[in-house]
């Protein structure tokens, strides 16, 4: 069906309301026709930010970020004309993050809530779902009774609550007193995210924005160093490792002068690492969407067809990390984020990883690897110790910290080995060494050639990789940071595979040749865009 | 003079010539041609190469044949390559590491077929890369087809020089020069001396402390940062070494493990101008070069490579150069007149007037000594002067091409040059 619709009639003042009204119906009975979206349950929602109207604009006057552009300020005023949900049509999306609550006046929230109540209905018609975001400023009963009769299906809870759990108590408390089946989701620093956060869908609040840089402060540009990459994807391996099938959201918002890549590689790199990216316009995509701008439009229907891609490929975030090493998280535990960061230097050094919480370290949970990174584990228990000793000396690495040892450690050198049966037990001198020299460390003791998959030419790349659970099939997923294509991506993975195929957004599946040596295969990608998933079938 | 006028251009390069012949003299120039000592010369061959595409083996093959053949220095030998792939990361997009760079990995192969052609008994190729990395794959992660290499000698080998690597026990060489300027004599990883001939094969480019880098100054990459790297251990060599070669080496604060040789004058300049190309010298006179081989095919300018500020790429056919000699220094010689150029020029004047920002030296010798002197030693001159080649054009047998039909203007394609301080 070909469908076309003229947003900027709607934002026309000068259009009768007649006819707007009666434009807007009809479009919104022909999305109905032809399906937008799909309504489900909260593992199968696709978010987008979606904010706009009269508070929206209120609350960044307040957070000094309002645009200088009228035309942008009207755009973002007008949002919740139920006809830009024509925007929606072919796109996987089918939750909308709405502007509900927070500091405006009085006035200017019933507004808001009005607006979106009559946007939300017509939303739901066609199967997508509608969440309010709750800034700080009202009541819970207040916000909880509009919410329940706007019928929005859950509430959003971003910046720092005064009353912080309790005011979640209260309002999750109010919405059962409603009978309401709406769901509460707390925007939450990464870092206090942990195994007993109670919420159906984890959504950390300070995720990275994906890209290269060139300098990060405190690190010098060398002849041996690599880009710097700021990425998503430890971040959802580490939270997969505990939160079962709960959804990760992933928070970060764009730059306001956002390329179109820059939306196509946050989710690229959310969808790596499992997660899904809450797709955020900035004001300028926003109000080029607003306006139908050409351009803008080119944008939305890339982004539409990331989004679709991950979709067409939710069964890959069911696929477990195929790891030659363990990382032992303790979530709860005081070096949240001496160890994220430790995490965070391991993915960049490519070494194929699973994290696994403090909690659950068993033997079963280790079985498979090669190495075991136990820094993180202070104080380790007498079962920790025994768990982790089997594995030593089954054959295995096992790197800790000097709590391990009972007595003191010299300065020099980092690290002293213990050879236990038939494997090593590295032991640090300090309980957080250096990061980048920490990384370093394991590819070396590791030794690269060691590990089940190792990648050539990836300056700009990073990957995760992992296996169905009849281990009949491995996907490799690679994200190109650069905002130019990686050139000859080589894949050397131990094992046999019959077939490698490369998935990505933009192109037809496409077979690649495999070659075959020392019980190794090897497989060049010519070009990577932006995403590739090569999944390789015994 | 300024300095723009200090680089050689195709006038005085022709006038040179002639002077070669005992015909004029130079005005403005006045230390192109400067008396030499009497030091040893070999013919050097050039030629031009637009693109890594060529039969570069066929091209090689004649360069050899005109200085003299490989035949008698490789067959039934053990041939070590140390070969120029200093750095990594993400190079000079969209070109590969080994285009810009890097030596390139087809020349390399082009090389090593020659050289097993000739019937070398053992081909090893040589550089130092981060603790733990293995050299096949350094290469791999440079963009290089390793079929190729393993089609063109399939026993060929590779080692990390960066440490002890799989020797048993550091090799120490003597500075066999008339002059050693810094160090009497160094610790290698054995591959460079359990081998019967030792073949540079380097870049033409840029160097941002040093002014140009040939088949000399590959020679720095040598030496194993586990007794020279900055994280080098204090009595004995370290392992694992994770840094470069700044504080020993460019700098001198503080000595090399104490296992190896010192310095011989701990109050000489520490400036790093000063000391690299003399220690590139003294490295030289310990483990000669005994074949130079130049990769001028593509290259990058304003630097040796992508991490140094205002470097760029060539793009592909530039300098379409391939430079092939016996003396290095000789090599070498050519090989900067080729770049546009006075091979005699001092320190100080293109290409050995460097500019480093002071913004990106956080510590080390300015904090110490005040502004920076940015020049470079004119590494030719100190070789010659320590007797182990000749860095004069006159003294030079230069076959093939002639410089002045090959030559490209590094110079001009620079970035803005000194850039605009401040």
């Amino acid at each position: 069906m070909n469908f076309s619709f003229d947003h900027r009639d709607v934002l026309n003042p000068g259009l009768l309301k007649s006819q707007r009204i009666g434009t807007c119906f009809a479009v919104i009975f022909l999305l109905a026709l032809i399906g937008v979206g799909t309504s489900g349950s909260l593992e199968t929602w696709i978010p987008a930010r979606w904010q706009g109207g009269p508070l929206e604009l209120q609350r960044r006057v307040r957070t000094q970020n309002v645009p200088t552009d009228p035309g942008v300020r009207e755009t973002i005023a007008q949002w919740y004309d139920p006809a830009n949900l024509s925007l929606l049509q072919g796109t996987p999306i089918n939750c909308l993050l709405v502007t509900w609550s927070g500091g405006g006046s009085p006035d200017t929230e019933q507004q808001q809530q009005q607006l979106i109540k009559t946007y939300a209905r017509e939303a739901r018609k066609l199967g997508i779902s509608v969440l309010g975001i709750v800034y700080p400023g009202r009541a819970s009963s207040v916000i909880v009774e509009s919410a329940v009769d706007a019928g929005l299906e859950g509430l959003v809870l971003e910046g720092e609550f005064p009353d912080g759990e309790s005011f979640i108590t209260e309002v999750r408390k109010a919405l059962r007193d409603r009978n309401s089946p709406a769901v509460v989701i707390r925007m939450t620093p990464s870092e206090k995210l942990t195994p007993s956060v109670d919420t159906p869908i984890l959504a950390p609040l300070n995720p990275a924005i994906p890209r290269i840089r060139e300098s990060v402060e405190g690190v010098e540009a060398t002849p041996s160093s690599e880009p710097w990459i700021d990425s998503n994807i430890w971040l959802g391996v580490s939270l997969h490792s505990w939160c079962g099938s709960r959804p990760v959201w992933l928070g970060e918002q764009l730059a306001a002068n956002a390329a179109p890549e820059d939306y196509l590689r946050a989710i690229a790199d959310a969808a790596a690492g499992g997660s899904r990216w809450i797709l955020a316009l900035s004001d300028d995509l926003q109000n080029g969407l607003g306006r139908q701008q050409a351009e803008a439009l080119k944008t939305w229907h890339r982004i539409a067809s990331y989004l679709k891609f991950q979709k067409e490929h939710t069964e890959w975030i069911e696929y477990p990390p195929l790891a030659d090493y363990g990382f032992i998280q303790d979530s709860a535990g005081n070096g949240r984020i001496k160890s994220d960061s430790n995490l965070i230097l391991a993915v960049r050094q490519r070494i194929p990883l699973r994290v696994i919480e403090r909690s659950q370290l068993s033997p079963s949970a280790l079985k498979g690897l090669q190495a075991v990174h136990g820094i993180g584990l202070i104080q380790p228990s007498e079962q920790e110790r025994k768990v982790l000793s089997t594995f030593a000396q089954e054959g295995g690495l096992v790197v800790v910290g000097p709590s391990w040892k009972q007595t003191e450690l010299p300065a020099e050198p980092d690290f002293e080995i213990e050879r236990t049966g038939k494997g090593r037990v590295v032991v640090y001198n300090k309980d957080w060494p250096e990061g980048t020299s920490l990384s370093k460390d394991l590819t070396d003791l590791l030794s690269r050639e060691n590990f089940g998959v190792r990648f050539f030419r990836v300056t700009s790349v990073l990957s995760h990789v992992s296996m169905d659970k009849s281990g009949s099939r491995m996907l490799v997923q690679l994200v190109n940071y650069a905002t130019y294509p990686a050139d000859s991506v080589l894949v050397r993975i131990a094992g046999n595979f019959r077939t490698a195929r490369l998935y990505t957004p933009e192109n037809p599946v496409a077979e690649l040749g495999i070659v075959k040596f020392d019980r190794q295969i090897e497989v060049n990608i010519p070009r990577l865009s932006i995403y590739g998933g090569l999944l390789l079938e015994r | 003079m300024s300095e723009s006028k200090s680089v050689i251009s195709r006038r005085q390069l022709l006038a040179g010539m002639g002077l070669a012949a005992g015909a004029i003299s130079l005005r403005g120039t006045q230390t192109l041609w400067a008396a030499a000592p009497k030091v040893p010369s070999a013919p050097v061959s050039v030629a031009k190469c637009p693109s890594y595409d060529e039969d570069l083996a066929a091209k090689l093959r004649i360069m050899f044949d005109q200085i003299g053949g490989i035949g008698d220095l490789v067959k039934g030998k053990t041939i070590a390559v140390k070969l120029n792939l200093t750095g990594g990361g993400r190079g000079f997009p969209p070109y590969a590491l080994g285009d810009t760079f890097w030596v390139n990995g087809k020349l390399t192969a082009a090389v090593c077929h020659l050289f097993n052609e000739a019937g070398a008994r053992r081909i090893r190729l040589l550089e130092s890369a981060r603790t733990g990395l293995r050299i096949e794959d350094k290469i791999l992660d440079g963009g290089w087809d390793l079929s190729l290499l393993r089609n063109a000698v399939p026993d060929l080998e590779f080692e990390n020089t960066n440490n002890l690597g799989s020797g048993k026990r550091y090799s120490r060489l003597n500075v066999n020069s008339a002059r050693p300027y810094i160090y009497p004599s160094f610790d290698f990883n054995p591959s460079y001396e359990d081998c019967d001939v030792f073949v540079s094969l380097a870049k033409m480019k840029h160097h941002e402390e040093c002014g140009i880098t040939l088949s000399m100054k590959n020679v720095f990459g040598a030496t194993p940062c586990s007794i020279y790297g900055d994280d080098a251990g204090m009595d004995k060599p370290y392992e694992r070494p994770r840094q470069g070669r700044e504080t020993v080496l460019h700098f001198g604060r503080r000595q090399p493990s104490k296992s190896a040789p010192q310095e011989l004058d701990f109050t000489s300049d520490r400036y790093e101008g000063h000391r690299v190309p003399r220690i590139v010298t003294d490295l030289i006179g310990a483990r000669p070069i005994d074949l130079a081989i130049i990769d001028g095919i593509q290259s990058c300018v304003g630097g040796e490579g992508p991490w140094v500020p205002r470097s760029k790429a060539l793009p592909p056919g530039q300098p379409g150069l391939l430079v092939v000699g016996r003396n290095p220094v000789c090599t070498d010689t050519v090989a900067v007149a080729l770049m546009g150029y006075d091979p005699r020029q001092q320190a100080g004047k293109p290409p050995f007037k460097v500019w480093k920002n002071r913004k990106d030296l956080k510590s080390d010798y300015q904090q110490e000594h005040g502004d920076l002197p940015q020049y470079g030693g004119n590494v030719m001159l100190l070789a010659e002067a320590a007797g182990l080649g000749s860095a004069d054009l006159n003294q030079i047998d230069v076959r093939g091409e002639s410089i002045r039909e090959a030559m490209f203007d590094f110079e001009s394609h620079r970035a803005p040059w000194p850039p605009e301080a401040g």
